[in-house]
């Protein structure tokens, strides 16, 4: 009975099967979720009120965050929409969040203890200007106000219920308008402003109704360059545009008066392009060069006098009321590994508040912002704390001499990922930071039985939960046997490269590239595209791997390129290369030379290919395969597509033998009148197809058209590519290709009538998958086509087979002309998409899901069976089995299948899948502003035992059956004895 | 509780003779009482300007069809998201039943796949402006529930005429209130312990043979014909099927 009642057991937890999605318990498991915030643009504290201090920031990201002042931590987020811009924050009635945005024509406020949003007002106007956020606490009406100036009006708001108290337009054409100001303890504005550049205008405005008390003016010899800075409520100082004479302009009680000062009798040297900053510092502003930062005081009437001229990179903070008619600053100055944080009283320069220097790290740049914000401390002194934007878009805390918390918000800005293998595991080193010896082991697994069996306490669970989340299994800093253990290298916008660990996300190492460092060689750098450069693996073992960054200084495609060379181990960067062409295209070969290094063609604007490594071996390596390169580029804006292969070596560089010209094969040119490129889809360079053949239902084999050089072109009406409204569905439509990109054939061309984009497709195997809007039905749809080979249709008669009379060993070839034949057919898809993937497995064994990003940043996965044009309505008995879905208009959304479950990806960009050595599993990760990875099996885990799955159990098991077949053995010998005696 | 009434200095105060609008019964919140309205010809040169609202608590929301705004060049499209939680509903009887997990800050509307993000208000009331005439989506993004996506039809040449239609079951809307069709549950839920659930499992099922062929079994062997049995035993001894104790070491020692 004994046997009976553990075999029972057994099979009763051998009988749980893992199951496509995820209990509530397995979240973080194997997944991991960022939330970032952005480049930090402008930030308010709110510390007056005991209870939690935060910390409200907008970012460049289109941002509203608050965050925890004591860890960082978010409170909550808003992302506003791409075109909604913030414009400026603060934080009104100690209780609203206030938000311009929108070039000034949104106004919100948010509550700010939980980000609910309290009001929304529009402001319009009847012009373009600069956005000016101005809290008061004017009361008007009984209620507080805020002053906004944006599109040349001036509103006062309600801080209750955002009602425009008054309204003042400023029409005049060419009046730029600077400065809002409201005199403390006053109830009247002063607009200032620029008119036609060369004339300073000053409105005296009652602050109760928005009545106009005063305008004046006075005209300027030259003319004004720029922003002003306010040197007093009714003093400002700003610079002419030749960059030669400074202004101290003072409009006490509406009356303007000048003082000229030219710039020559302050400083020896002329300022070349010198720019104002902009900060509120009462009786001291500052000019930027490009090699300097000077601080002016302002004494007495007009009187200047420079305090400082620092050479460093310096940073200003606005100035800070610390007590009644006292302000304060911060300056922020750079030296060596270390950075000099000084807080100064606005009317005394030379004396500190504060000193204090805190080592930084290297790798986080210079510092971009500070905002400073004070406390009391119990001596009655007042401390200070500074929050500090870097180069690399982090942000941190200091206060006392440290940094108190950071934020690496460089990665809400990732351009590019690609993963890289850790190191081999090397018997005698320990890499693991906690290796478990066997008694722990076995107690983890007893627990997780207790947990099984339903025996445990609370305290337990939570054990076996921080057990599970935890696993050291899952961080160490070795290659794994399933391949879940990866670096994922990511290139952000500020230049600097992540490496992550999959297990848990940590930074492993992060680097801030010299080659996309600011320079004066290179004033506009900006990262395009990782590569794996050398990824070693049979011969080349004790190299580590490495990527190369590419980019390029400045926007335009012909600017000059820029290469690095980065150690994927330990982030350095050991080699980084100006280039003297510029980098239009990066091609990875499918060569690489001895020490495994991956050869690389860039092509540049002008359609030379530049060979890199510039090794003797790598051209050795190339001349053989010579013939055998092409490519494409595709011109959107004129609607061309062109196929090239290489010529001859460069003729007119001399002794440069890596560069190759190009010529030109076929070309593609769509009519611009009727069609629009607005998506182009590639398959993937490393994805593995299992078999060509696939088998359908009555016993016969269709081949797949499987060609590496298979690009899909999605165009629409040009009037079709704004937004979804704007066209009716007569005058749009969208046209699809499947495009040979050897031979320029196209290999299928599909109109939609009535359909828009935006398009997101993706290509994989012998099929594409699109999404698109149906302006007809007015719903998003789906559409598939799979592409067949036909000419190897015919190998189905055995004897051909037999006598080997067949194309079946024939390569696949772009010249062979094969005939294909394509079959197609559309779904309707509820939402909007973001972006959209596929699983991708080591060999292609494992059917295959889509991964749809919907506009609720979400993740989902879809079986591209739903996919199959081969669906319909009343499947034969045969399809069936075969796994034919009956055929619905429209894609179900189930919602057990969103891989992010109930996490968001907000601001999602892009999904990217990466093959786990494990064929079942494919590991996801998707960015955006935040970040997300999980390990995805789109057919379940059914080469390996689930994280579920109880070893101690098995061994128990094992254990009493071993002992139950003795105490049988030795019961069963008693009895035959017994019978051998009768 | 916050009111906007950004047209409250709108300059035209045109009885609104020609535009079909109806204001529900209730005091509206909103403060859109005041809004400015003006009649379609006395800015016939803005055809292209409409607005579409809906006014009244948003528990008797009132569809106002064509208000026309002729001091700004926008159109206006607005509506509610339902939901349970408010706390301006002092019965808090929600007859819905759809109680959005989290708060309705986490609540994005979203128009023509992302061109104009909003978020709500504590009422739920949403608004989007400067949107051209034409055919529009809007879509509700909140974690834990399905909102299907509305088409909004604006029409340039009729500018009062406003239609919205969920897209998912092509279900005309009468007033712009938007609802979850569903909750989604993005989680399986563990199976309690039941005693069925494992009797029904195939390994349940072998394990029930099993106990039948080795509790039942002696019973019909009891039952049968003891001459029989012999000869079935003696058949067996024959066959030589081994005995337990001698596959295991030591036990065919006899």
């Amino acid at each position: 009975m004994a046997i009976m009642s553990f075999i029972f057991v057994f099979f009763f937890f051998s009988s749980l099967q893992p199951i496509l999605s995820l209990y509530e318990d397995q979240v973080g498991l194997m997944d991991w979720h960022q939330q970032y915030i952005g480049k930090v643009k402008q930030a308010v504290f709110h510390t007056h009120k005991t209870g939690r201090k935060r910390v409200v920031a907008s970012t460049e990201q289109n941002i509203i965050a608050t965050l925890d002042l004591r860890s960082g931590e978010i409170f909550w987020r808003h992302v506003l929409g791409p075109n909604d811009v913030v414009d400026g924050i603060d934080i009104a009635l100690g209780k609203y969040v206030i938000t311009l945005s929108s070039g000034g024509s949104i106004l919100r406020a948010w509550n700010l203890p939980d980000g609910q949003m309290v009001w929304e007002s529009s402001l319009h106007g009847p012009k373009h200007s600069k956005s000016l956020l101005l809290t008061t606490n004017l009361i008007i009406e009984k209620d507080n106000s805020l002053i906004v100036f944006s599109n040349g009006r001036l509103n006062a708001v309600s801080c209750i219920d955002g009602e425009v108290l008054w309204k003042k337009d400023f029409e005049e054409e060419s009046l730029e308008v600077q400065q809002v100001i409201q005199p403390p303890g006053s109830d009247f504005i002063y607009v200032v402003g620029f008119a036609a550049s060369s004339q300073f205008e000053t409105y005296k405005i009652n602050a109760k109704n928005g009545e106009l008390l005063k305008h004046e003016s006075t005209a300027f010899s030259g003319r004004f360059s720029g922003e002003v800075s306010l040197v007093s409520s009714e003093t400002v100082a700003a610079l002419d545009s030749t960059g030669s004479i400074l202004l101290t302009i003072s409009f006490h009680n509406g009356k303007i008066s000048s003082q000229q000062t030219p710039v020559s009798n302050l400083l020896e040297d002329s300022l070349g392009l010198a720019v104002i900053i902009h900060s509120s510092v009462t009786g001291i502003f500052a000019i930027k060069t490009d090699a300097a930062t000077i601080f002016i005081r302002v004494i007495g009437e007009g009187k200047l006098e420079v305090v400082e001229k620092t050479n460093h990179e310096t940073v200003v903070s606005d100035a800070l009321t610390i007590s009644e008619g006292q302000q304060a600053f911060a300056l922020v100055q750079h030296a060596g590994s270390n950075i000099h944080l000084t807080v100064k009283p606005a009317h005394d320069w030379d004396s500190n508040l504060l000193k204090e220097s805190i080592k930084m790290d290297q790798q986080r740049g210079f510092v971009h912002k500070v905002f400073i914000n004070n406390y009391i401390r119990t001596d009655r002194s007042h401390g200070f704390r500074a929050l500090i934007v870097m180069e690399d878009h982090s942000l941190l805390l200091l206060q006392q001499g440290a940094i108190v918390w950071s934020r690496e918000d460089g990665l809400a800005s990732i351009i590019d990922v690609t993963t890289s293998e850790l190191p081999v595991e090397k018997a005698g080193v320990s890499v693991a930071k906690v290796e478990l010896n066997l008694f722990e082991w076995l107690k983890g697994h007893v627990l997780k039985l207790k947990g099984t069996l339903m025996l445990a306490t609370p305290e337990d669970i939570a054990a076996i939960q921080y057990m599970r989340l935890k696993s050291s299994e899952k961080s160490k800093m070795t290659r794994d046997h399933n391949g879940f253990r990866k670096l994922l290298i990511a290139l952000t916008r500020a230049g600097k490269l992540f490496a992550l660990h999959t297990g848990d996300g940590r930074i492993v190492w992060s680097h801030l590239l010299q080659s996309l460092h600011k320079s004066e060689s290179c004033r506009q750098p900006i990262g395009l595209n990782l590569h794996q450069w050398q990824v070693p693996h049979h011969h080349a073992l004790d190299e580590n791997p490495s990527v190369l960054v590419v980019g390029r200084c400045g926007p335009s495609s012909d600017a000059l390129g820029v290469l690095s060379l980065v150690d994927s181990y330990t982030g350095k960067e050991f080699s980084s290369l100006r280039l003297v062409h510029s980098v239009a295209q990066v091609i990875p070969l499918p060569y690489t030379d001895s020490t495994e290094q991956r050869l690389h063609l860039l092509i540049d604007a002008d359609k030379h290919a530049h060979l890199y490594p510039k090794t003797p071996e790598a051209i050795d390596i190339f001349q053989s395969e010579f013939s055998n390169v092409y490519w494409y580029s595709v011109d959107d804006d004129n609607g061309i597509i062109k196929g090239y292969a290489l010529k001859t070596k460069c003729s007119g560089n001399v002794a440069d033998e890596f560069c190759f010209d190009s010529r030109e094969l076929w070309s593609i040119v769509l009519p611009s009148e009727s069609e629009k490129i607005i998506t182009t889809a590639t398959r993937k360079l490393n994805e593995a197809v299992h078999t060509q053949a696939k088998l359908i239902a009555d016993q016969d084999v269709m081949y797949k058209y499987i060609s590496s050089n298979l690009l899909f072109v999605a165009t629409v009406a040009p009037k079709a590519s704004g937004e979804i409204g704007s066209v009716t569905p007569e005058e749009s439509w969208l046209v699809v290709y499947l495009i040979d990109t050897v031979t320029g054939r196209v290999l299928h061309r599909m109109t939609h009538h009535g359909s828009q984009g935006p398009v997101q497709a993706v290509l994989s195997e012998n099929w594409v998958v699109y999404h698109y809007f149906n302006l007809r039905a007015h719903r998003y749809e789906m559409s598939v086509i799979e592409i067949y080979d036909q000419s190897r249709a015919d190998n189905k008669d055995v004897w051909k087979l037999v006598v080997g009379n067949h194309n079946l060993t024939s390569p696949v070839s772009s010249y062979s002309r094969a005939e294909v034949i394509t079959k197609s057919q559309s779904y309707f898809f509820t939402h909007s998409l973001k972006a959209i993937a596929v699983t991708l497995t080591v060999k292609g064994i494992t059917s295959k899901q889509l991964l749809i990003g919907t506009i609720g940043d979400q993740v989902l996965a879809l079986d591209k069976r739903f996919l199959d044009p081969r669906r319909s309505v009343n499947p034969t008995q045969a399809e069936r089995e075969e796994g034919i879905i009956p055929l619905t208009d429209s894609l179900p959304i189930i919602p057990q299948s969103y891989i992010t479950h109930s996490l968001r990806v907000e601001g999602l960009q892009s999904i990217i899948t990466v093959a786990a050595k494990l064929e079942s599993t494919t590991l996801v990760f998707a960015h955006g502003l935040d970040l997300f990875f999980t390990h995805y099996a789109p057919s379940r885990t059914y080469d390996s035992l689930t994280e579920d799955f109880s070893y101690a159990l098995l061994l128990i098991t094992i254990v009493a059956l071993v002992a139950a077949i003795f105490v049988t053995w030795i019961l069963s010998q008693r009895k035959e004895l017994q019978d051998r005696w009768r | 509780m916050g009111r906007v009434a950004p047209h409250r200095e709108a300059p035209l105060k045109v009885p609104h003779k020609e535009v079909p609008l109806k204001v529900s019964h209730r005091e509206a919140p909103m403060g859109w009482k005041n809004q400015e309205l003006c009649t379609l010809s006395s800015c016939h040169q803005l055809w292209k300007l409409s607005n579409l609202g809906c006014y009244g608590t948003h528990r008797t929301v009132t569809f106002a069809r064509a208000s026309l705004n002729c001091t700004h060049d926008f159109i206006r499209v607005w509506g509610w998201v339902h939901h349970q939680w408010s706390s301006e509903d002092p019965q808090g009887l929600g007859t819905k039943g759809f109680a959005l997990p989290g708060k309705t800050s986490n609540v994005k509307v979203i128009l023509n796949g992302g061109q104009i993000v909003t978020y709500l208000r504590p009422d739920g009331y949403f608004l989007f402006q400067n949107i051209p005439a034409g055919t529009h989506l809007i879509e509700v993004a909140a974690i834990g529930y399905f909102f299907s996506p509305v088409r909004v039809d604006v029409s340039a040449r009729n500018p009062g005429k406003v239609q919205a239609a969920l897209t998912e079951n092509r279900r005309g809307l009468s007033e712009l209130v938007l609802e979850p069709l569903r909750d989604e549950q993005y989680y399986e839920i563990r199976e309690p312990f039941s005693i069925m659930s494992v009797v029904k499992s195939p390994m349940g099922l072998m394990v029930g043979f099993m106990l039948v062929v080795v509790f039942l079994m002696p019973k019909l062997v009891e039952n049968m014909d003891p001459e029989e049995m012999r000869r079935a035993q003696e058949e067996m001894r024959n066959q030589g099927v081994p005995s337990l104790a001698s596959l295991l070491p030591g036990g065919g020692r006899n």
